[in-house]
């Protein structure tokens, strides 16, 4: 959905007889639940997105401040956490574009400290050996995903960490259906390159 | 079927729009089977792993209603001190009331001297006056003395950084060899 649906108009959406359910409203309603609930994932999402973690934390920030002004026009046809993600998209698109220069400077320095992701995976349970190979397979793709393009990296978290629709991609990234798959079409290949690279070819 | 999957069917799978035959092949190919589970493994390694740090980053830093209260509220201030340029034109016009009340203030002080004050300008004016009027010639003499001593300072002519440096150098007794290097530096 984009940002202008969200926030252009302050007719509410019930006034224009979307059918809004009451828990969505009352969620939302309640900005300190709203945060508690989606905080991470929205973190998680502009954070692998932009790999910035001062600006990842502004922009969500942003993100839930503008959800929460536009709450009256959440129409109810994505669940909260989709409607939010696409809210951040276009905070994240937004920051890229005004801050191009500093956005690529900052992926670059930071791709190396965003590593200790990979120390934060619980290993009760499984065996050593799993563990490693976990962490293993984490730090891969975080990097894998520096080599992606921004518009690619968006759609591939938006798909397979936020497991979005197709179709809510592509309005969250105001495209075409077919633009998003082949996207996300590359976006794996390029992934699965790195994978086999940083694997050994295994 | 021999033929393994290609990037095409594969990232097709992932996207759910598998046709039929990749779905047969995937049931009956191990290896490709394997890739893919290895794929899906990677990604459920990462999300698990990203998720948990960003939880992590959450705590540490949380934002909530008090977190954005101040930006929920409009920092411009209706009323006449809203705005840039009206804060400027009351700075001025705060500054004008200054100036004219230090002005004021002077005006009334000059017109209405206290009596002390007063008296102390009818005493020393005439001799002020006198002094103007009638010339000391020892006076006059010193002051043509002092003048002419300020004229020959001024028309001495400008030593040169290099006239400097030699009476400098001459001054201090500097070692051969410095003196040397000097000389040539210049």
């Amino acid at each position: 959905m984009p940002e202008t649906a969200i926030c252009a108009t302050m007719v509410s959406a019930r006034e224009l007889g979307f059918s809004v359910p009451e828990q969505a409203l009352t969620e939302l309603d309640d900005i300190d639940s709203l945060v508690r609930l989606y905080q991470a994932r929205v973190l998680r999402y502009v954070l692998f997105s932009i790999n910035d973690l001062d600006l990842a934390e502004s922009i969500t920030q942003d993100c839930f401040l503008k959800a929460y002004n536009g709450r009256a026009n959440f129409r109810g046809d994505c669940s909260i956490s989709t409607w939010l993600i696409s809210i951040a998209s276009n905070l994240v698109r937004d920051a890229v574009r005004t801050q191009k220069f500093r956005f690529w400077r900052s992926f670059r320095q930071n791709a190396a400290d965003v590593t200790e992701l990979a120390g934060v995976l619980p290993s009760g349970g499984t065996s050593p050996l799993t563990a490693m190979l976990a962490h293993e397979q984490a730090r891969h793709v975080q990097q894998a995903l520096t080599g992606l393009s921004p518009n690619q990296r968006a759609v591939f978290l938006m798909r397979f960490s936020e497991e979005m629709e197709l179709q809510e991609i592509a309005a969250a990234m105001n495209m075409k259906v077919n633009t998003v798959k082949t996207h996300l079409h590359r976006a794996v290949i390029t992934i699965r390159e790195q994978l086999r690279g940083g694997n050994g070819g295994a | 079927m021999n033929q393994h999957l290609s990037e095409s069917e594969f990232s097709g799978y992932l996207l759910g729009i598998a046709s039929d035959t990749t779905l047969e092949h995937l049931r009956s190919c191990d290896l490709c089977r394997q890739e893919m589970e290895n794929f899906g493994a990677a990604l459920s390694a990462f999300n698990q792993a990203s998720l948990l740090y960003s939880r992590e980053q959450a705590a540490a830093r949380p934002i909530g209603s008090q977190a954005m209260a101040h930006e929920s509220i409009p920092p411009r201030r209706a009323g006449l001190l809203a705005g840039p340029a009206l804060r400027w034109g009351i700075g001025v016009a705060a500054a004008a009331v200054l100036t004219f009340a230090v002005a004021l203030s002077a005006l009334l002080h000059r017109s209405t001297p206290s009596p002390a004050i007063a008296h102390n300008m009818t005493v020393a004016t005439p001799s002020v006056a006198a002094v103007a009027s009638v010339p000391d010639p020892a006076q006059i003499a010193e002051d043509n003395q002092m003048m002419a001593a300020i004229e020959a300072e001024i028309t001495q002519p400008d030593v040169s950084p290099l006239e400097s440096f030699t009476s400098f150098q001459s001054s201090v007794a500097l070692p051969d060899k410095a003196r040397q290097t000097a000389k040539k530096k210049l």
